[in-house]
């Protein structure tokens, strides 16, 4: 019992007051996105890794289905909505978020009473994916709206400045398809604006991340899968800035008292591909365990986006949504990769093979080689879903996880 | 029906294309490089003194390919990596990734470093087809490719290298759109494992030697005299690549025919011409965008399942029967809202999936024979 306590009293030294006022920032913003269903307000869905920065400007709501399908993932709601889109024709083996999404669309099940407010139109970058392009295709079908696709031609080696100009012209097309909709111009200043809030988001994002440099790490990737929303969901806002500044400062206090995500930090590990989001508590914990924690990873980072900062917002906006993690070949991902271990000082690596992505995890296997070859830093792969929880294996994971740690274990010790 | 000398010669090649292709490149001297998806410029492949040769491979066992690519990934891109890493395609000498899906996009990567042939090239498609920016971004990327083919070719491509290169490319798909009506009209005069062959061989043989044998073939299938058997039940195909003999033979061996299809390993490879006038990498340019897009393009001035339903309805198929690749995410998304069509025109349908690591004949067989059956009733 005392132990118990004393455990309780430890966890919620470590809970981050970011976590709390995130949830209230999160449950504003969709409270907010459903008072706007049916008035004249407009609502636009958007992928994650799409350019909100436009719509922020129009004063338009932008809703990420894909943060709605973490929200299912993390309450255990995505296997039921994924049996519905499964039982229309919709293949097990596709992404489970569209999956998930598209149940919970046609039966408005959902963490927030009545699912998603409706949209007005799609807008889909396939800088993430091919497949967000079908999913909305599909979202297209079923509410009877219009569909944008921003094409980002794929970076194999470096950016052509042609695919550069595309973009750039699609940005063009994008806001004359906005203001049409809208029924009114984007202010430009306003668009100035809202970029200068998203760099700044963007770069106090970084900072925030790069404080897990710090040995002991104050928090752990974990804690950035939860802190992300609004950078995913509200960067272009004031609020998103508040909200990293005071997130970043916590972070410092805490390395200034020596509070560290794990106690006892041993290893530290780098995560790579979208979180397991029904077992992040139980991996957290597990990891813990071992006083590993979890002190960078590839995906928070991508919301990190650079390019932003220019006089041309057009140019600025090209770069940033065109160069982001999942639209680079294999090689330069590999350099992103190292770039990371050598800031984060990492020990080994945590690669989720995650059936429902195939950009993140195709390659994940030269590339876990690779980094093996150069670094000699070894890695362990397991095999699940961001959501779809039938696919996942707790006694696996567990087995998987400690043979790993007996690993670094061996290593640490070869090497005192 | 089988007195056909051009269908026996093209079904010999088919059954061995290692063969020919070690051949030719022996006896012409040419460089062959290896292409995936049909909306490769194979045009511009051949212009420039190279044979282009899409790469489709079905092979029953994966074992190297599976310390590189998870077992969700579909079986065209597990399968092909194998047959790389195992040597079976010592004779290319470069290959050709067009943007097309996620999976290709990522094996594009995992080839090159893995595999390492003199030539690799990324042409990176837009997937918007219907703007002007995007046109512009396609004619620049194409036009990119020809500097790259160029310089692995050590001369210039000329425009009318092109041209001539159009002209027997436009002929070759003639031909195969002629014996496609055909097969649509007199169903029994060209069998499942005939089409098979057909097909296969129009992706790797020299289009100079293919072109005399489709005209042969045209000519017979059109002289007719007495169909080998009945048609049997009339089915069209719809999916994306079907590089397995096993499963024409399976049609076959069911009594059905095959009158029509929407595959990337048939119609969708010959449907669309390139005109001749004008800069010849516009027009290849131009026969992108007229395509009817395929499932990984996005062009909404053409809706694929309205052109779909027109297809099938125009054939007049009895049944479709989808056959997909297990893990393609395009193809997977498109099924239920095609199907729906379909349902709501009362056509049946039948949804087949093939799996790396060999077809699941037993299975399939049961349930495509039911279908079949059903279909005679």
């Amino acid at each position: 019992m005392a132990q118990e306590g004393k455990e309780s009293k430890e966890k919620d030294k470590n809970r981050l007051l970011a976590s709390q006022r995130m949830k209230e920032l999160m449950t504003r913003y969709y409270m907010g996105a459903k008072m706007a269903e049916g008035t004249e307000k407009k609502i636009a869905w958007i992928t994650s890794g799409g350019p909100v920065e436009p719509l922020i400007a129009a004063d338009i709501i932008p809703i990420y289905p894909e943060n709605h399908g973490a929200m299912l993932g993390a309450s255990r709601m995505s296997v039921e909505l994924c049996e519905v889109a499964e039982s229309l024709g919709y293949s097990r083996d596709l992404c489970s978020y569209a999956r998930g999404d598209i149940g919970s669309v046609l039966t408005k099940k959902s963490p927030i009473p009545g699912g998603l407010p409706k949209p007005d139109f799609l807008l889909a970058c396939n800088n993430i994916c091919g497949t967000v392009m079908k999913w909305y295709q599909s979202l297209s079908r079923i509410f009877h709206v219009p569909l944008f696709l921003l094409d980002t031609p794929f970076i194999h080696h470096q950016v052509v400045p042609e695919s550069l100009a595309y973009v750039r012209r699609q940005f063009e097309e994008l806001i004359g398809f906005i203001e049409s909709i809208n029924g009114k111009k984007i202010d430009p200043d306003r668009l100035v604006e809202v970029l200068s809030h998203s760099a700044e988001s963007a770069l106090l994002w970084k900072e925030v991340l790069g404080l897990c440099a710090h040995r002991p790490s104050p928090m752990s990737c974990f804690d950035g899968f939860i802190n992300m929303a609004p950078i995913v969901t509200l960067r272009g806002t004031k609020e998103v800035t508040d909200f990293y500044r005071d997130m970043k400062a916590e972070l410092e206090e805490r390395i200034a008292r020596g509070i560290s995500a794990v106690p006892q930090e041993r290893f530290r590990l780098l995560w790579d591909n979208i979180p397991i989001w029904y077992k992040m508590r139980e991996l957290s914990e597990l990891f813990a365990s071992f006083g590993a924690c979890l002190v960078a990873d590839t995906y928070t980072s991508a919301w990190v986006f650079e390019g932003f900062e220019t006089l041309d917002p057009l140019e600025g906006l090209s770069r940033a949504y065109t160069k982001i993690y999942l639209n680079i070949s294999i090689d330069l991902m590999i350099e992103k990769v190292l770039k990371l271990m050598r800031k984060f000082s990492v020990d080994g690596l945590v690669i989720h093979s995650n059936r429902s992505c195939k950009p993140y995890s195709l390659g994940q296997y030269d590339i876990r080689r690779i980094v093996l070859e150069k670094t000699g830093t070894p890695s362990l792969v397991l095999e699940a879903d961001m959501t779809d929880a039938r696919v996942y294996s707790d006694a696996q994971v567990k087995t998987r996880v400690e043979a790993f740690m007996e690993t670094l274990e061996n290593r640490k010790a070869a090497r005192a | 029906m089988e007195k056909i000398g051009a269908l026996e010669a093209l079904k010999e090649y088919a059954a061995d294309p290692s063969a020919y292709l070690k051949k030719r490149k022996t006896k012409s001297g040419k460089k062959i490089l290896g292409y995936f998806c049909t909306n490769t410029p194979e045009e511009m492949i051949h212009a420039a003194g190279f044979l282009p040769v899409r790469i489709l491979s079905s092979r029953d066992t994966i074992s190297l390919a599976s310390r590189h690519l998870q077992s969700y990934s579909c079986s065209l891109v597990q399968s092909s990596l194998e047959s790389g890493l195992r040597g079976e395609l010592a004779y290319l000498d470069g290959t050709v990734f067009p943007h097309t899906c996620d999976s290709i996009q990522r094996l594009s990567d995992i080839w090159a470093e893995n595999l390492r042939f003199p030539f690799h090239w990324d042409l990176v498609l837009p997937v918007k087809l219907h703007t002007e920016s995007a046109r512009a971004y396609l004619i620049h990327e194409l036009r990119r490719f020809r500097k790259g083919l160029e310089e692995f070719a050590g001369r210039p491509v000329s425009d009318g290298d092109l041209r001539k290169a159009i002209s027997l490319f436009n002929e070759n798909r003639s031909w195969l759109k002629e014996i496609s009506r055909y097969q649509a009209q007199y169903p029994g005069r060209i069998l499942p494992s005939g089409l098979y062959a057909l097909i296969k061989t129009a992706n790797f043989m020299a289009k100079e030697e293919h072109n005399p044998l489709l005209k042969e073939l045209a000519a017979q299938l059109q002289d007719g005299g007495r169909p080998s058997r009945s048609a049997g039940p009339r089915l069209f195909l719809a999916g994306s690549v079907c590089d397995q003999p096993k499963m024409y033979d399976l049609v076959e061996s069911c009594g059905a025919s095959l009158v029509g299809d929407d595959l990337c390993t048939g119609w969708r490879y010959f449907a669309e011409d390139v005109s001749l006038e004008g800069d010849p990498i516009v027009a290849l340019a131009d026969r992108l965008i007229r395509k009817v897009p395929c499932p990984c393009k996005f062009n909404p001035d053409i809706d694929p399942a309205d052109r779909f339903l027109q297809r099938v309805k125009a054939s007049g198929t009895q049944g479709v029967v989808f056959l997909l690749l297990k893990f393609c995410d395009p193809h997977a998304f498109d099924y239920p809202h095609l199907k729906e069509k379909l349902d709501q025109e009362r056509i049946p349908s039948l949804l087949l999936e093939i799996e790396s690591g060999g077809l699941p004949l037993g299975g399939m067989e049961t349930r495509l024979r039911a279908f079949v059956e059903t279909l005679s009733l």
